[in-house]
C-alpha cells in the first residue's frame, strides 16, 4: 500500500515537473533583417520580413533592392554585383547563414535556395575566399543587428564599461558593476546615483539590475554568473548580449562592434575601430625601423616567485607582438601559472609586470625588486634594469580586455623600442599618470 | 427621449466641458479685446491690446509705439526702419550643383491684415478710415502668405530654435499652480529627434524611420492637436536614425526636410489622403518614384569635391526662415535659398559639408559654419561669401576635422556679435569641444573670443539680453555656461544631468531643459544657474533637439517618440520606497511587543490570571510535558507545536524575504500588491516592484523552501538507515560526483557530448545531477559487492566521494579564468535561479520528502538495529537499499541548481532529535520545517549582509547553525552517550 502511495506521489510528482518546466520562450526583441557586409566592421542592416521569403536568395534580393541598392545574379545563381561592387573572383559576393543556437557563420551554395527558417543571421558578404563575413551574433547565438537604439544600458565588466565609452554610449549607462571606474565620467555618476552599481563583477545582482529597468545588459561570456544571468533577464524582456571572451585584440574589436551595433551606433563604432587600427597601425609603422628591437619578454601578472604569465591567446600577448616584443611564454595557452623555473629558462630581457598592487613611486618599486626571488634576479632583465610595472590606473588600464589595448600597445612599444621612440624616456613604473608617456592614442582616450 | 440616449449626450457633455476646461484656461484670454500682430516674418512676434484713437493708422501706430515699435504707414507700411526686402537677382548660373544666383526673386513687403476667422490682406486704403473694431495684423511676408499666430493662439514655434536670429526665446503664459501631468506619450512608434513644432493649436512632429516602427526606412511627419489625437500624418521615403532635421511652419504650410534630400511643402490643413496637396521642389507635386530615386532634388555629393569630416548623407539640415524666403544648409556642402514655392533663388558654396544645423539669418546677412571649422558670413540676398574665417580644427590622420555649430546672433551698434559652440567635428566620436565669439561689422568676421575650456555643447546658444547681462547661456559637457558679449566665461551648473539638447529661456528669466541621460529629468534653471526644479518626465529623455514650451504645455521629441506634458515642473523628493531594510524588522519587533503587551493585559485584567506568562509556560510544558499522557499523544503534541511554530516561521520568513531586498523594500501590502498583479498577468509584462517580487525574489525563495526541506530530509534518512550521526546528505559522494560534473560544465564548456546547447539554462543543472547519480552509482556497487550493509555505504560512498573531489580539484587546477566560475558554484548560491527552473527543484525536491513520510515507522525499526528490525518482519537490505537510492536523489535535486549548501543535512536533523526524541513520526515533519526555516534565513542572509552582493548560501547555513547546534548540543548532547 505504502509502495503504491510513494509510486503515484512520485509519477505525479514527475508529470508536473515535465509538464510546469517546458522552456519559456523569450520573446525576439529585435526585427527581422540581412546583413550586407562590404567589408570587415563596415556592414549595412537591411530589415526585411523574412518569413515571407523562402529562399535566401529571394530575401537577399528584396533586402538590397528595399535599402536601394542594386543587386544582379549570374545564370548559375551566383551573385554578380551588389551596389556597384563586383564579384571577381578574388572578392565574391556570398550568402552566409548562422543557424539558431550556433555561433558560427556558415557559407550557403549557389543557387542560394536553400530556406532561411531557423537562422539567427543572414549575411550578404564580400570576401575573399577562406575569409567569414563580419561577426554577427553574441556568445549565446543571439543577433546584435535589428535593435532599436539603446537609451538604458548596464555594463557588467569594467572593460564593457570602456567599451561603451569607446563607442559613444556612456551617457546611456543606468547602471555598471562594482569595479568600473573608467572614465572618470562613470564614476561621477555612479557618486550622484544616476548610474546604479548593480553587483560585484563575478556576481552581478538580477534584481538590481531589474530596478533600473535597463534596455539593455552587456555582459562578459568568460562568467558563468554572466550567462545564467543573461537568459533570465531575457524572460523578463530585458535584451542581454553576452559578449566573447577577450582571447585576443581582434576578439576585443569583435566585442566592440557588437556593442556599437547593438546599440545602435554603427557609424560610432566604425569610426572607433578605425582609429583604433590606425594608431596601432602608426604604431606598427614606426617600429618599421633600424633601432627596432625583438625584445624577449615576459608579461607577468605579478611579481611572484611563480607568477601568472601571458601565453599566447591573450591580448596582452597581441599587444606585445604588435609593439616587437616577443613572447617568452608565447607556447603557454591563455594566461598561465608558470614554474619560477621557467623564469630562469627563458632569460627574458625585458619583463613587464601588470598589476594594481603597488603605488607607481620609486620606494614601492625598489621594495618590489628587491623581494624578488633569485629566479627573477638571474635574468637579464633583472641585470639590465628592464622590469617594468604598469600599476594603478596603468594597471587598470593594462588588465582590461577594452579599447585602450592600442594604449597598452604604445606603452609597450615605447617600453620595448627606446631608441625608435625617442622623444621621452620611458620610467620603470608608470601610474595614473601613464597618458603623459603616450602621443599616438593619447587622444584615444574616451572620457565623457 | 429614451434614458441611453440621455446618457450620451451627457457623456457628450460632460467631455465637451472637461475639454474646454483643459484648453481654455491655456488658450489666450477669450476676451473681447481687440490685437495688434506685429509678425516680423523670421519667428519673432509682438501682440499688443488695441486702444483706438481714431484712424485704424493711428490706432496701430499708438498701439505699436506703447511696446516701443516704431510704424509709419503710408502708401507702404514701414516697421522699425524697414519696408521691403529683396532677395535674389539676375542668373549668374545659380543651381543645386553650382554656386550663383539663379534670377528668380523675392520681395517682401509689411502686409496689413484683417481677422475675420483667418487673416485677410487689406489695401492700404483702409489705414486712413476710423476705426472701429477688430484684430489687425502687420505681417513682413510676400504676398499670398499670412501670419500663423491668431489671436486665439499668440503664440508659436515655427522653427528650431525659435526665430532665425536662433536665439532660443520663447514669451509663455505659465500658470504656476498647475501641477506637471503627462497628456500624451507616444512611445509605441520610433524617435523623434527634431523639435516640436507649434502653430495655431496645431502640434508638428517628426519621426524618424526606425525598427519600431516596423516598416523599412521611412519617415513620418505627424500633426496633433493639443491632447495628443493625430490629425494628420505624411510618410516619405527617409533616412533612419538620421531624420533629425526640424521642419518650419511659414504661415500655412509646414516644409519638411527629409534625409531623402527633399524639402516638401504641406499644408496645415493636412496632405490629403493620397498626398495631393504636398509639393516639392519648384511647386512639383510628390510623387513617390520620383522621391524614391531621387529625381530632382540636390545630389548628395557633387562631383569633383572631396570632403573632409563627419558627416551623413542627410540633405538638409535645419530649415530657417526669413524675409519671405527659406534657407538651408545641405550635407553636400551648398546652403540653399528658395521661395516658398521651393523655387531656388541662389546657392552658395562652401569649403565642406555639414550636417542638421541651420544658418542665423539678420538684416540681410546670412552665418553658417562647416564641418572643416570654417565660419562664413553671406549676403542673404545673393548667396555671395562676404567673409569666412577658420575657427577652429584639427587634423586627425590626415583628415581635417572641425565644426560649428549654429550661431545666434546679437545686433550691437557696430554690428554683431556672433555666438557657437565648435568641436573637433568628429561626429560621435568628438572629444574636444568649445565655445566662440565673432563680430562681424558688414565686412569681415572677426575673432573676439575662442576657449575648449568649456566644453563639448550643445548646438545652439541661448540668447539673454537684460540689465545686468548681454551674452549667451548654453550647456555643455561641463554644465551650464554663460559668455558675455565682454567676453566673461562662467560656470554656473554642474551638478545637473548630462544635456545636450539646447536651452530655452522662457520670459526672459526662466531656462527650460531636458537632460540626455536616460533618468528622464525636466529642468528649470534660474539665470544664475540654479536648478528651481527637477521634475521626473515620465518619458523616455533623450535627444539633441530642444524641447518647446507654449503655455503651460511642454513638448518634447526623444528617442522614445514624442509626449506632451501639461503643468508645471517641481522638484523631485526621492522617493521613500527606500527605507532601511532593517526598519521592518524593527516594526516587528514593535508589533510583537504590542501583541505580548495585549495578551498580558487582556489575562492579567480580563481574565484575571496572577502571572499570564508563567501560566501560559505551565500550560504549554503541560500540553507536552504532561507525564498523565500517554507517549504517542505526547509526542502528538509536541509535533504539532512544532508544525505550527515552523509554520507561522516559514511565512514570517516568506513574507520577509518577499518584502526586502537588495534594491528595495516594500512593505507587506506593496509586496502582496505586485504579487498579486504580476500573478494575474501570468508574468507577463510585468513593472518595476511586480519584476523585484515576482521574478527576482520569489523563486529564488521557493527553490530555498525546497532545498532547504529535502536536504533536511535526505540527511535524515541517511542518518537513519547509516545510524551514524555524522551522516549528512553527502556521505554518499554525490556532491563530489555534482561538483565534479558542474565543473566540467563551467570550466571545460562539457555539453554532456553535446546533448544540451551550450549555456543552456539547464545544462550545468542536469549534468550535475546526473553527476551525482553517476557517483552514488559507483557508491552502490562498490558497497553491494562488499556486502551491502550500511557501514559498507559509508565506506564506499567516502572513497567514491575522494575520487571525484580529486579530478574536481585537478580540473579547477586547470581551469585558469574560470576558476571563480567554477568556485560560484560550488560554494552555492540560489542567485540564478529563474522561473524556468524553480519546478525542477520545487516539485521533486518536495514530492521526494514527503514519500519518506509514509516509511517513517520502518527507520524507527531500523534505528532499533537490522536484526531487530529483521525480526520485525522488515526486508532491511531492501528498505535501506530503496531509502538510499531515494535519499540520494533528493539530494541531486538539491545541488543540481544551487550547489553545495553544507550543513543544513547534518544539523537540521540532529536538531529535531534533540527537540523531539528519535521518534521518525515526529523527526521528519520537524525537519521539513525547521530546515525550510534555517535556508530561509540562510538564503535572506546570503543576500542582505552586504547589500548587493550574494554570500555563499553554504558559509552562511554553517554560519547561523553552528551556535545553535552548539547549544543544543551542550543542552542536550547526553541523549548521544550510549
Amino acid at each position: 500500500m505504502k509502495i503504491i502511495a510513494s509510486a503515484i506521489l512520485l509519477l505525479a510528482a514527475a508529470f508536473l515537473t515535465v509538464a510546469l518546466s517546458s522552456d519559456s520562450q523569450v520573446t525576439v526583441l529585435s526585427s527581422e533583417g540581412i546583413i550586407i557586409d562590404y567589408d570587415e566592421y563596415n556592414t549595412e542592416w537591411a530589415p526585411v520580413d523574412l518569413k515571407k521569403h523562402s529562399t535566401a536568395r529571394d530575401a537577399v534580393a528584396e533586402a538590397c533592392s528595399s535599402s536601394g541598392h542594386t543587386i544582379s545574379f549570374d545564370a548559375d545563381g551566383t551573385i554578380s554585383e551588389i551596389d556597384g561592387i563586383y564579384s571577381n573572383g578574388t572578392f565574391d559576393w556570398k550568402i552566409w547563414i548562422i543557424d539558431k543556437g550556433s555561433t558560427e557563420w556558415t557559407g550557403l551554395s549557389t543557387p542560394y535556395d536553400q530556406t532561411i527558417a531557423g537562422t539567427t543571421a543572414i549575411s550578404v558578404a564580400y570576401r575573399a575566399s577562406g575569409e567569414l563575413p563580419t561577426i554577427a551574433v553574441d556568445m549565446l547565438g543571439s543577433s546584435v543587428y535589428g535593435f532599436e537604439q539603446k537609451s538604458r544600458t548596464i555594463t557588467l565588466a569594467p572593460a564593457l564599461t570602456e567599451m561603451m565609452a569607446s563607442v559613444g554610449g556612456i551617457t546611456t549607462l543606468v547602471g555598471t558593476d562594482k569595479f568600473s571606474n573608467y572614465p572618470s565620467t562613470v564614476v561621477k555618476r555612479q557618486n550622484s546615483g544616476d548610474i546604479a552599481i548593480v553587483g560585484d563583477y563575478t556576481n552581478p545582482s538580477y534584481e538590481a539590475i531589474v530596478k533600473v529597468k535597463p534596455d539593455i545588459v552587456f555582459c562578459d561570456g568568460s562568467q558563468y554568473n554572466h550567462t545564467q544571468l543573461s537568459q533570465r533577464l531575457k524572460e523578463v524582456d530585458i535584451c542581454t548580449i553576452v559578449l566573447y571572451e577577450s582571447e585576443s585584440i581582434e576578439m576585443i574589436r569583435d566585442n566592440i562592434f557588437l556593442m556599437g551595433t547593438a546599440m545602435g551606433y554603427d557609424i560610432a563604432v566604425k569610426e572607433i575601430l578605425s582609429e583604433l587600427d590606425y594608431a596601432v597601425k602608426e604604431i606598427e609603422s614606426k617600429l618599421d625601423s633600424p633601432y627596432a628591437t625583438d625584445a624577449d619578454t615576459m608579461i607577468s601578472l605579478s611579481g611572484d616567485m611563480s607568477p601568472w604569465v601571458s601565453g599566447r591567446y591573450t591580448y596582452a600577448h597581441d599587444a606585445l607582438i604588435a609593439s616587437g616584443g616577443s613572447n617568452v611564454f608565447a607556447e603557454m595557452n591563455g594566461w598561465s601559472h608558470i614554474n619560477s623555473e621557467q623564469i630562469v629558462k627563458r632569460n627574458p630581457s625585458v619583463i613587464i609586470i601588470l598589476t594594481s598592487e603597488y603605488k607607481a613611486t620609486q620606494s614601492e618599486y625598489d621594495a618590489l625588486i628587491a623581494s624578488l626571488s633569485d629566479e627573477w634576479k638571474g635574468t637579464d632583465a633583472y641585470k639590465d634594469g628592464e622590469i617594468y610595472i604598469l600599476t594603478e590606473e596603468a594597471g587598470d588600464m593594462a588588465q582590461r580586455p577594452g579599447p585602450r589595448y592600442a594604449q597598452l600597445t604604445e606603452l609597450t612599444s615605447r617600453i620595448l623600442n627606446p631608441g625608435v621612440f625617442d622623444d621621452f624616456k620611458m620610467p620603470k613604473y608608470i601610474g595614473d599618470n601613464y597618458r603623459d608617456y603616450l602621443t599616438y592614442t593619447k587622444n584615444l582616450g574616451f572620457e565623457g | 427621449m429614451k434614458a441611453r440616449n440621455i446618457l450620451t449626450i451627457a457623456a457628450i457633455a460632460l467631455l465637451v466641458i472637461s475639454a474646454s476646461v483643459v484648453s481654455t484656461s491655456d488658450q489666450s484670454d477669450a476676451d473681447s479685446d481687440d490685437w495688434l500682430l506685429i509678425d516680423y516674418g523670421d519667428g519673432n512676434t509682438e501682440w499688443v491690446k488695441i486702444s483706438p484713437s481714431g484712424t485704424l493708422k493711428e490706432s496701430i501706430i499708438g498701439s505699436a509705439a506703447s511696446i516701443g515699435i516704431s510704424v509709419d504707414a503710408s502708401s507702404t507700411i514701414t516697421v522699425d526702419g524697414i519696408t521691403s526686402v529683396k532677395t535674389g537677382s539676375n542668373g549668374s548660373g545659380g543651381s543645386f550643383i553650382s554656386e550663383g544666383t539663379t534670377g528668380r526673386t523675392v520681395t517682401c513687403n509689411w502686409q496689413l491684415y484683417l481677422w475675420d476667422g483667418s487673416w485677410n490682406v487689406q489695401s492700404s486704403s483702409v489705414l486712413s478710415t476710423d476705426y472701429e473694431k477688430g484684430s489687425y495684423a502687420l505681417g513682413f511676408y510676400p504676398q499670398g502668405t499670412a501670419p500663423c499666430e491668431t489671436p486665439e493662439w499668440r503664440t508659436s514655434w515655427t522653427m528650431i530654435h525659435g526665430n532665425a536670429q536662433q536665439d532660443g526665446v520663447q514669451n509663455s503664459n505659465i500658470d504656476t499652480t498647475i501641477g506637471y501631468k503627462v497628456i500624451m506619450k507616444d512611445e509605441e512608434k520610433c524617435g523623434v529627434y527634431s523639435s516640436i513644432l507649434f502653430a495655431n493649436g496645431q502640434v508638428i512632429a517628426k519621426y524618424g524611420s526606425g525598427m519600431g516602427m516596423q516598416t523599412t526606412t521611412n519617415a513620418t511627419l505627424v500633426c496633433y492637436d493639443l491632447n495628443g489625437n493625430a490629425l494628420w500624418s505624411f510618410t516619405h521615403p527617409g533616412n533612419g536614425f538620421y531624420e533629425v532635421m526640424t521642419p518650419a511652419i511659414i504661415g500655412e504650410y509646414v516644409y519638411l526636410t527629409g534625409a531623402g534630400s527633399y524639402i516638401f511643402k504641406i499644408p496645415l490643413s493636412g496632405p490629403g489622403d493620397n498626398y495631393e496637396n504636398v509639393t516639392t521642389y519648384g511647386g512639383a507635386p510628390y510623387d513617390l518614384s520620383k522621391v524614391t530615386s531621387k529625381v530632382g532634388c540636390p545630389p548628395f555629393d557633387i562631383d569633383g569635391k572631396t570632403y573632409t569630416g563627419s558627416s551623413y548623407a542627410t540633405g538638409s539640415g535645419n530649415l530657417i526662415y526669413a524675409n519671405g524666403v527659406i534657407y538651408s544648409m545641405h550635407s553636400n556642402g551648398m546652403v540653399y535659398c528658395f521661395d516658398l514655392d521651393l523655387n531656388l533663388i541662389w546657392s552658395s558654396e562652401r569649403n565642406t559639408r555639414s550636417y542638421y544645423d541651420s544658418p542665423a539669418v539678420i538684416d540681410g546677412y546670412l552665418f553658417c559654419g562647416d564641418l572643416s571649422g570654417i565660419l562664413y558670413a553671406i549676403d542673404a540676398a545673393t548667396g555671395k561669401t562676404i567673409s569666412s574665417s577658420l575657427v577652429y580644427s584639427t587634423e586627425l590622420y590626415g583628415q581635417q576635422y572641425g565644426s560649428i555649430g549654429s550661431p545666434s546672433v546679437i545686433r550691437n551698434e557696430n554690428g554683431y556679435d556672433l555666438f557657437f559652440t565648435f568641436s573637433d567635428g568628429r561626429g560621435m566620436s568628438s572629444k574636444v569641444g568649445g565655445i566662440a565669439h565673432y563680430t562681424f561689422d558688414g565686412k569681415t568676421l572677426a575673432e573676439s573670443y575662442k576657449t575648449t575650456e568649456s566644453g563639448k555643447g550643445s548646438h545652439y546658444c541661448t540668447v539673454v539680453d537684460n540689465e545686468s547681462f548681454t551674452g549667451i547661456y548654453f550647456m555643455t559637457s561641463v554644465g551650464l555656461l554663460r559668455l558675455s558679449t565682454d567676453n566673461v566665461l562662467e560656470v554656473l551648473q554642474t551638478e545637473i544631468d548630462p544635456i545636450h539638447a539646447p536651452i530655452v529661456l522662457v520670459n526672459g528669466s526662466i531656462i527650460y531643459a531636458a537632460s540626455y541621460s536616460s533618468n528622464g529629468y525636466l529642468y528649470t534653471l534660474g539665470l544664475d544657474g540654479k536648478i528651481l526644479t527637477k521634475q521626473e518626465a515620465e518619458i523616455s529623455n533623450y535627444s539633441m533637439s530642444p524641447i518647446t514650451i507654449i503655455g503651460n504645455w511642454t513638448f518634447a521629441g526623444n528617442d522614445g517618440g514624442m509626449s506632451i506634458m501639461y503643468g508645471q515642473y517641481t522638484s523631485v523628493i526621492t522617493p521613500s520606497d527606500n527605507q532601511p531594510w532593517y526598519m521592518v524588522l524593527v516594526y516587528a519587533i514593535i508589533t510583537a511587543a504590542i501583541i505580548i503587551a495585549a495578551i498580558y493585559a487582556v489575562m492579567r485584567f480580563g481574565l484575571k490570571v496572577e502571572k499570564p506568562f508563567k501560566h501560559i509556560a505551565e500550560k504549554m510544558r503541560g500540553y507536552v510535558k504532561d507525564d498523565g499522557l500517554s507517549h504517542n499523544t505526547r509526542s502528538r503534541h509536541r509535533l504539532r507545536i512544532v508544525l505550527l511554530i515552523g509554520a507561522l516561521l516559514i511565512i514570517i520568513m516568506l513574507t520577509v524575504s518577499l518584502c526586502i531586498g537588495s534594491t528595495s523594500t516594500l512593505s507587506i501590502g506593496e509586496m502582496f500588491g505586485a504579487l498579486g498583479s504580476a500573478i494575474s498577468k501570468g508574468g507577463q509584462n510585468l513593472t518595476g516592484d511586480e519584476i523585484t517580487v515576482y521574478s527576482s525574489r520569489l523563486p529564488r525563495t521557493l527553490a530555498a523552501i525546497a532545498v532547504g526541506i529535502g536536504l533536511a530530509i535526505a540527511g535524515s534518512i541517511y542518518q537513519a538507515v547509516i545510524r551514524n550521526p555524522l551522516c549528512d546528505p553527502y556521505i554518499m559522494g554525490v556532491s563530489s560526483g555534482a561538483g565534479t560534473a558542474a565543473v566540467a560544465v563551467i570550466a571545460f564548456d562539457f555539453t554532456f557530448f553535446g546533448f544540451f546547447g551550450s549555456h543552456s539554462l539547464f545544462l550545468t543543472a542536469i549534468v550535475a545531477m546526473i553527476g551525482g547519480l553517476l557517483a552514488f552509482g559507483c557508491t552502490m556497487l562498490i558497497a553491494e559487492k562488499a556486502g551491502g550493509t550500511s557501514i559498507n555505504y559509508v565506506l564506499a560512498g567516502v572513497v567514491v566521494g575522494l575520487a571525484f573531489s580529486a579530478v574536481q580539484t585537478l580540473m579547477i587546477s586547470m581551469a585558469g579564468s574560470k576558476v571563480t566560475n567554477a568556485l560560484t558554484w560550488l560554494f552555492g548560491s540560489f542567485s540564478n535561479v529563474s522561473w524556468t527552473q524553480v519546478w525542477v527543484i520545487v516539485i521533486p525536491a518536495i514530492a521526494l520528502s514527503l514519500v519518506t513520510l509514509f516509511w517513517a515507522k520502518e527507520l524507527n525499526l531500523i534505528l532499533l538495529g537490522e536484526d531487530q528490525a529483521r525480526q520485525m518482519g522488515l526486508d532491511v537490505r531492501k528498505f535501506t537499499r530503496g531509502m538510499l537510492i531515494l535519499a540520494s536523489v533528493l539530494t541531486s535535486v538539491c545541488v543540481a541548481f544551487v550547489g553545495i549548501i553544507g550543513f543544513v543535512g547534518l544539523v537540521v536533523p540532529h536538531l529535531c532529535r534533540m527537540i523531539l526524541g528519535g521518534d521518525h513520526r515526529l523527526v521528519l515533519p520537524a525537519s521539513i520545517v525547521v530546515g525550510a526555516v534555517l535556508m530561509l534565513l540562510a538564503d535572506f542572509a546570503s543576500r542582505m549582509l552586504i547589500p548587493g552582493m550574494e554570500l555563499p548560501v553554504g558559509a552562511i547555513t554553517t554560519v547561523i547553525g553552528v551556535p545553535v547546534f552548539a547549544y543544543m548540543l551542550i543542552k542536550k548532547g547526553r541523549m548521544y552517550d550510549g
